[in-house]
């Protein structure tokens, strides 16, 4: 298994620590690299004791390096110590410097916290394989989710600590028996009669449909009017009203949904799903190279909420 | 407990990959012998370098390792000729000929078997009540979902086409998503090939066919991918398609929109893939031929069948679905 993508972006790291080492005022405590997926980012935190008087040292410059932020905390005070911004031409951010003169001559230690930006899911491909179920024998509602670090050994021997965050996972939840099964047949009738009279042009036929949809309503006065139990259906896939459905369990965790498509068929995007997407997330680390869990669709719940739609007014 | 995780799927499709791992701590051991059904073959092994591991009929041996504490592995599955089948995997870790610690799993293979049942010689269509009798009668005894594609074959007399209305909806449809994807391509330049792939299958959906259905999934993973990897792509995406179909759905109605998601679901689990399609009627009898292709939800073909031809009887002209000439699921109405 390739570590390319990583070793690129280790680099800049490596670029970092090269800047730290040369200024030959500080002891490096700690290193740690965290895989930030939702930030498409590396942080890159290392803690930094210094070994001579802070005053005799010049100004480091971080320039050159796909760096978004960096920050730095002072021990035992825990206040933030300065680090000014490199602009370039047009004001745009080249980079950063920092005066060490101008760190607390006091503190023990700094933290150091470097945001290098990255292409995430490139490394991702690279360093995770991850699978999940796509379909569930029978009812079944539950679906199983895995992700495995591929190379650990080769990971182990780049760095020390590391942790991926918020790993995305993608898992289609099929809805499709449960709206269809909770549809009474006799408003299909109905259905399909304002639909074929929507698109008629013909006036005579029109009215005609006009008259048999009357005769339809005016056989079951109390039932609930059509557009509105099209409007309330569609609220039960809307993600807040949706998620309400799913729960995601062990090392995942929910983060988002919203309306599955249908390539293979002529109109891939229909307003109402057969799928619903659901993007879990998990989290991963050296010392935690597999996790494991649970997309659980609360199937009964949602036919009684699609029944709810179609019989309460 | 030496044993920190385990995990194995308890049920998968027939040919999907089943990922496997475990977990330990100071567990001394000789090597781990993985013992699996012959369904199964592996593809991937993880932590573990080449010259240590064996494999033979239905085994894997690891004699060590790469970095102490975790074995992570994928399995391909095949397709079995029973429709479910319950399979076994022994994960043991040996010191000298003791089994010093074991983890078992069971998965459950399933796929979806649709099978047509009964094929009349002649149909009765009554194109004003949309009544058909009697009707083809298709079921899916397996547990899987299948997405059935009903095509008419080139002896038929019939040809299955889309209703007028869905034509024009169509036509829109598809002039407007090529200016919608043009400003989408020069905002996200990096997924100008995925937009294209997109684009070209919106235009023309997907075929039931081997080689076709292989490059959907290619598509289909590299879009999975980059929704994953870019949110801000993921909505400007979904947000195109949904406002472009609602921009259009004038031509179509919302109540069309209902019937025909209703009218795509079978029972037992069958999806059909259009359910707009019609046959146009004459007063004169006339022959019909299709073809059912079946796939899973791995795009795996699993049921291709030419149905023997059927005389179409109609009183007068007219047009009818061609998916209400079936029954799907149930028995015999």
């Amino acid at each position: 298994m390739s570590l390319a993508a990583l070793s690129k972006a280790l680099k800049d790291v490596e670029r970092i620590d090269k800047i730290l080492i040369d200024s030959r005022i500080f002891n490096f405590m700690s290193k740690d690299l965290q895989l930030r997926c939702l930030e498409a980012a590396v942080h890159y935190s290392v803690v930094l004791a210094p070994k001579v008087s802070l005053k005799t040292g010049r100004p480091l410059s971080f320039d050159g390096i796909n760096l978004s932020r960096m920050s730095i905390l002072s021990s035992p005070g825990f206040s933030e110590e300065p680090v000014s911004k490199i602009e370039g031409e047009g004001g745009l951010m080249k980079g950063f410097v920092l005066d060490p003169r101008r760190l607390d001559d006091n503190a023990q230690e700094f933290a150091f916290r470097f945001q290098i930006e990255c292409e995430t899911e490139t490394l991702l491909k690279d360093l995770v394989r991850r699978d999940h179920q796509v379909d569930t024998a029978g009812e079944n509602n539950t679906y199983w989710l895995h992700a495995q670090l591929t190379d650990l050994r080769g990971l182990k021997d780049l760095l020390r600590r590391m942790s991926l965050l918020d790993i995305p996972f993608i898992v289609n939840v099929a809805v499709h028996q449960d709206v269809k099964t909770r549809f009474p047949a006799r408003r299909r009738r109905e259905l399909e009669l304002i639909a074929q009279w929507a698109r008629e042009l013909d006036r005579n036929r029109k009215m005609r449909l006009s008259y048999q949809h009357l005769e339809l309503k005016r056989g079951r006065p109390r039932e609930k009017d059509i557009t509105r139990i099209l409007d309330d259906l569609q609220k039960l896939f809307m993600p807040h009203a949706f998620k309400k459905f799913v729960e995601v369990l062990e090392d995942f965790r929910y983060w988002d949904c919203y309306r599955g498509a249908e390539f293979y068929d002529e109109v891939p995007f229909r307003t109402f799903p057969k799928w619903m997407t659901v993007t879990c997330r998990t989290d991963m680390s050296l010392e935690k190279p597999a996790s494991h869990g649970q997309l659980v669709y609360k199937r009964t719940e949602f036919q009684g909420a699609v029944e709810k739609a179609i019989t309460k007014k | 407990m030496a044993l920190r995780s385990s995990f194995f799927p308890k049920e998968a499709l027939q040919g999907e990959d089943l990922p496997f791992h475990v977990t330990w701590s100071n567990l001394e051991f000789d090597c781990i012998k993985i013992v699996h059904p012959k369904a199964f073959s592996p593809k991937e092994i993880y932590n573990v370098s080449k010259e240590d591991v064996t494999t033979g009929e239905g085994t894997v041996n690891i004699g060590r390792v790469q970095v102490d504490g975790y074995l992570g592995m994928v399995f391909s599955s095949e397709t079995l000729p029973d429709r479910a089948s319950d399979e076994k995997l022994d994960c043991l870790f040996l010191a000298k000929d003791d089994i010093v610690e074991r983890v078992m799993f069971t998965v459950h293979l399933f796929r979806p078997d649709v099978v047509v049942i009964e094929v009349p010689k002649e149909v009765s269509i009554d194109p004003t009540s949309g009544e058909v009798t009697p009707k083809i009668l298709v079921r899916n005894f397996g547990e899987g979902t299948a997405i059935v594609d009903i095509e008419t074959t080139h002896e038929s007399h019939l040809q299955k086409q889309p209703p007028e209305f869905v034509k024009v909806f169509v036509e829109e449809y598809v002039r407007n998503i090529k200016g919608s994807f043009a400003e989408l391509r020069s905002d996200f330049a990096e997924y100008a090939s995925i937009l294209d792939r997109f684009e070209a299958y919106l235009l023309e959906p997907v075929k039931f066919e081997e080689q076709s259905l292989q490059e959907y999934q290619e598509f289909e993973h590299d879009l999975v991918s980059a929704l994953e990897a870019n949110e801000e792509f993921a909505d400007a995406l979904i947000s195109v398609v949904i406002e472009t179909f609602l921009r259009n759905s004038e031509f179509l109605n919302l109540y069309q929109f209902l019937l025909d998601y209703i009218n795509s679901i079978g029972k037992e689990k069958i999806v059909v893939r259009d359910p707009l399609y019609v046959i146009k009627l004459s007063a004169e009898p006339i022959e019909l031929q299709v073809r059912l292709n079946c796939i899973d939800l791995l795009k795996q073909m699993c049921t291709f069948q030419t149905l023997p031809p059927i005389s179409i009887h109609s009183k007068q002209t007219g047009e009818i679905a061609l998916f209400k000439l079936f029954q799907w699921g149930g028995f015999k109405e």
